[in-house]
């Protein structure tokens, strides 16, 4: 036998996404972004109801806590709204060998959520950035009316969090006075209560918020779909291996026609409903 | 009695029926009738410009599928994957980078901004590939962690949350025991290369082409199609490809300058240090979401004990697309990759549907999707398998057929890993055709590891891919593998791989019969291939076994 035969054996085991094997329980269990809750507990659902013998439980706590989980092997699936941090494929590697295989599940427009009353109605992605790293202090100098501006975050263990930080702002900071909610829905109750409040999180949130145009573009569906509104983001599943048996065919039916159409009924953008 | 037509005709029946069994009747009957025409008439669909190349997700694709799939209703084939039909459907993701990427590298003293497609690509293009902020790069040698060679490019270095540069290539050694000597080992491959990195803690990589390269046009041609996946894959980073041309600037006033690692490479004497410089990346990509298909087709065997065993014949249907012109013409129409191969799948199918007799166990025929993005057409099938794995008894794989009808040797890929050897070597035999092993000038091509065979194989079933040899009746050995070179210097992975090249279609027919003995040898065999003692591959066979999957 040739020698690089041994050697392509050895690379499969230490990196690809080898086949493990899961609990014999008839339990999945789910735990990760915030962001996806309310999709993942819909998608588990309807799920449970078309397979009686399984049992589905979701937990939020936001896209770190999930990873974490994963890692320690406390969880089946671990919902992202982005990708592994390197560090984070590096434990991985250094307790699965693998690097964990990710799967694509829906499209999501992330929302910049503003209060109805508030004259501003869109916003270019550099004022945006403006706002929330501290150098628009004021709605005045966009439009506004002249009153300070409360940005509101996610909290730091959150995927959008880490989301708006990356793609919004670039990698730089927050500004320090920002207000920190835990959900999209504790944002979105803020910002409906507050005229001078500003946040963000999951276009298929609705409430009595207002969902800004972002450089012209509406976060609707068509537009989120053909990358035309700005601010769009793929949500994830993780496993630490190539998933079997239940574990498999939950995410199999994710994918599907049926789970796919879960993923609209939820607000969110279907990757293959329509030509499946 | 005189003797008329019919005492003839009949004396004839018994003489044959009395000679050969019944299914030795039908396939030789079956054998003579495999018609270079018909492998012609559906190389010609499938080779044409309206196909525009084949790309996967494309309009052109969906044709040939469609067209794979009538050919399969006609001949009776069973449908089998899970939508009642022939298409297994296959959620696949496309991005593409946009040239207002930035990608800038800052040293102490200056800021570059480099351009994509000019001076560098992605090898996994989208959003898992945003860097922001600038980061740390560090030199790694050749990104290689080899214990089995006491060999570790990331021993000094701290790379965590830092981009790593390295060479492409592996440690040069004429010792066959050090990174397999003058072949490539394993190590060499930009994915492990990839993967390495990335479980070390890595953020990105860049890898400089230097050792296997010919040219950056070259490569800009490569790179200049979308990139693909399955809806599910690996957990990826930013990785980058950089024209060596501008590779100084990321050495800028670091402890050795680029053209010194270049005389560290000549003299095999790398050394991995951190650089002065940082990178940051803010990649814009076009991403797109669509449904691909294998398309599968089933004849079922006819013994009782057997039939629940399954030979897969595959070839892959799709090509590149449409790419950069060349000399005007834009559609990389893949005609020898490999609409030739999947007319001589259909004509199979067509030969082994014709027979009077059923074969004992069951055959299936795949045309696979996303080959050239990375088998992702054949993992999805191993992945999501319609029949059990276990039961598969064997792969054979058609990527190229024979170009000279006057072959007198074929290289059974693979088969050395299997007893399929065995049962190439007998079939080739009955022809007259040798069979040797891998041409010492194609040995770093690394064929079996370059199609859908190794998908298969991967999964534990013994495969093969069947190319044609050196040997010929009417050309020399050297004009034979002067023929191979050109075609993979001059045609392959280029527009001119097109109808307009000569295809020899005698050739292709010859090729078929080959594959044809081979099949019905293994499907109506009591014994089934096994890998040999050794083979990397018996592990993925005896976990399928076990878990019956």
């Amino acid at each position: 036998m040739k020698l690089v035969y041994k050697i392509l054996f050895a690379i499969s085991i230490l990196f690809t996404a080898c086949s493990g094997g899961f609990t014999d329980s008839e339990t999945i269990y789910i735990k990760g972004s915030d962001t996806m809750f309310e999709l993942t507990s819909n998608l588990a659902e309807v799920y449970m109801k078309e397979n009686s013998g399984i049992s589905i439980k979701v937990e939020g706590g936001g896209t770190t806590e999930g990873i974490k989980a994963l890692i320690k092997n406390q969880i089946d699936i671990c919902t992202a709204s982005r990708n592994l941090k390197p560090d984070e494929a590096k434990l991985l590697a250094d307790y699965y060998g693998s690097l964990g295989l990710v799967f694509l599940i829906a499209k999501d427009g992330l929302s910049i959520y503003l209060n109805p009353s508030n004259p501003v109605k869109e916003l270019s992605l550099s004022q945006l950035k403006k706002i929330y790293t501290g150098e628009i202090k004021n709605w005045k100098s966009i439009g506004g009316k002249d009153s300070p501006i409360i940005t509101v975050t996610r909290n730091p263990n959150s995927g959008t969090f880490l989301f708006f930080k990356e793609h919004i702002l670039e990698g730089e900071d927050y500004a320090n006075d920002k207000i920190v909610q835990s959900t999209t829905n504790e944002i979105i109750k803020f910002v409906a209560e507050n005229e001078s409040a500003i946040g963000y999180g999951g276009m298929g949130y609705s409430g009595n918020v207002l969902h800004a145009k972002i450089e012209g573009v509406e976060p609707n569906s068509e537009n989120v779909r053909n990358d035309t509104y700005p601010i769009t983001r793929y949500l994830h599943l993780f496993t630490t291996k190539s998933p079997r048996g239940k574990v498999k065919s939950f995410i199999d039916w994710v994918l599907s026609p049926a789970g796919q159409s879960v993923v609209r009924k939820s607000g969110y953008i279907p990757l293959w409903e329509n030509k499946l | 009695m005189k003797p008329t037509y019919l005492n003839i005709l009949f004396a004839w029946f018994v003489f044959n029926c009395l000679v050969f069994p019944q299914t030795k009747n039908s396939f030789y009957d079956a054998f003579n009738s495999i018609s270079s025409d018909e492998i012609k008439k559906h190389l010609f669909v499938l080779g044409d410009d309206s196909l525009e190349g084949r790309g996967v997700g494309t309009k052109g694709c969906d044709k040939a599928a469609n067209y794979i799939s009538k050919q399969f209703e006609a001949y009776g084939l069973k449908k089998i994957s899970s939508e009642n039909s022939y298409f297994q459907n296959i959620p696949m993701h496309g991005s593409i980078p946009l040239p207002k990427s930035e990608l800038t590298i800052i040293s102490k003293d200056s800021t570059f901004s480099i351009s994509y497609f000019q001076d560098y690509f992605l090898y996994r293009s989208g959003q898992q590939t945003f860097i922001p902020t600038a980061l740390p790069i560090v030199f790694v040698g050749y990104g290689i962690v080899a214990p089995e060679f006491d060999y570790n490019d990331y021993q000094s270095v701290n790379v965590e949350g830092k981009i790593v540069v390295y060479l492409d290539g592996e440690p040069y050694s004429d010792d066959e025991s050090y990174f397999d000597g003058n072949y490539p080992t394993v190590y060499s491959y930009s994915e492990s290369k990839r993967r390495i990195a990335i479980s070390r803690g890595a953020s990105g990589t860049i890898q400089i082409p230097i050792n296997n390269f010919e040219s950056w046009e070259k490569i800009q041609n490569d790179f200049s199609f979308e990139d693909v996946t399955l809806a599910y894959s690996v957990s990826s980073s930013l990785s980058l490809l950089i024209n060596p041309d501008i590779a100084d600037i990321l050495f800028s006033n670091s402890k050795y300058s680029f053209a010194q690692i270049v005389e560290m490479n000549k003299s095999n004497k790398i050394e991995s240090f951190p650089l002065e410089t940082k990178l940051k990346f803010k990649g814009t990509f076009k991403e797109r979401d669509f449904i691909a298909s294998n398309v599968v087709g089933l004849i079922e065997g006819n013994d009782n004990d057997l039939k629940d065993s399954y030979l897969i014949l595959s070839a892959h249907y799709d090509h590149l697309g449409i790419g950069p012109k060349i000399d005007g013409d834009s559609i990389y129409n893949g005609v020898s990759d490999n609409a030739i191969g999947v007319s001589v799948l259909l004509e199979l199918a067509r030969i082994f549907s014709s027979l009077t007799t059923k074969q004992d166990r069951s055959i299936i025929f795949i045309a696979t999707t996303g080959e050239e993005k990375g088998l992702l057409g054949s993992s999805y099938y191993t992945d999501n398998p319609v029949v059990p794995l276990y039961k598969t008894i064997a792969n054979i794989n058609i990527d190229g057929v024979a170009m000279f009808k006057d072959f007198k040797s074929l290289v059974g890929v693979g088969g050395e890993l299997s007893t399929l050897q065995q049962y190439l070597l007998s079939s080739a035999e009955k022809y007259e055709i040798e069979l040797q092993s891998i041409p010492s000038q194609f040995k770093s091509v690394d064929a079996f590891n370059k199609s859908d065979q190794l998908a298969f194989a991967s999964a534990g079933i013994p495969s093969i891919l069947i190319l044609e040899g050196t040997k010929n009746n009417s050309k020399t050995d050297s004009e034979v593998i002067q023929s191979f070179i050109d075609y993979y210097l001059n045609i392959y992975h280029t527009p001119f791989d097109d109808l307009n090249q000569q295809i020899d279609t005698e050739a292709a027919s010859k090729h078929a019969k080959i594959i044809f003995d081979l099949a019905f040898n293994l499907l109506n065999s009591k014994h089934t291939p096994e890998w040999k003692e050794g083979s990397q591959f018996i592990n993925a066979r005896l976990r399928s076994i076990a878990e019956k999957k």
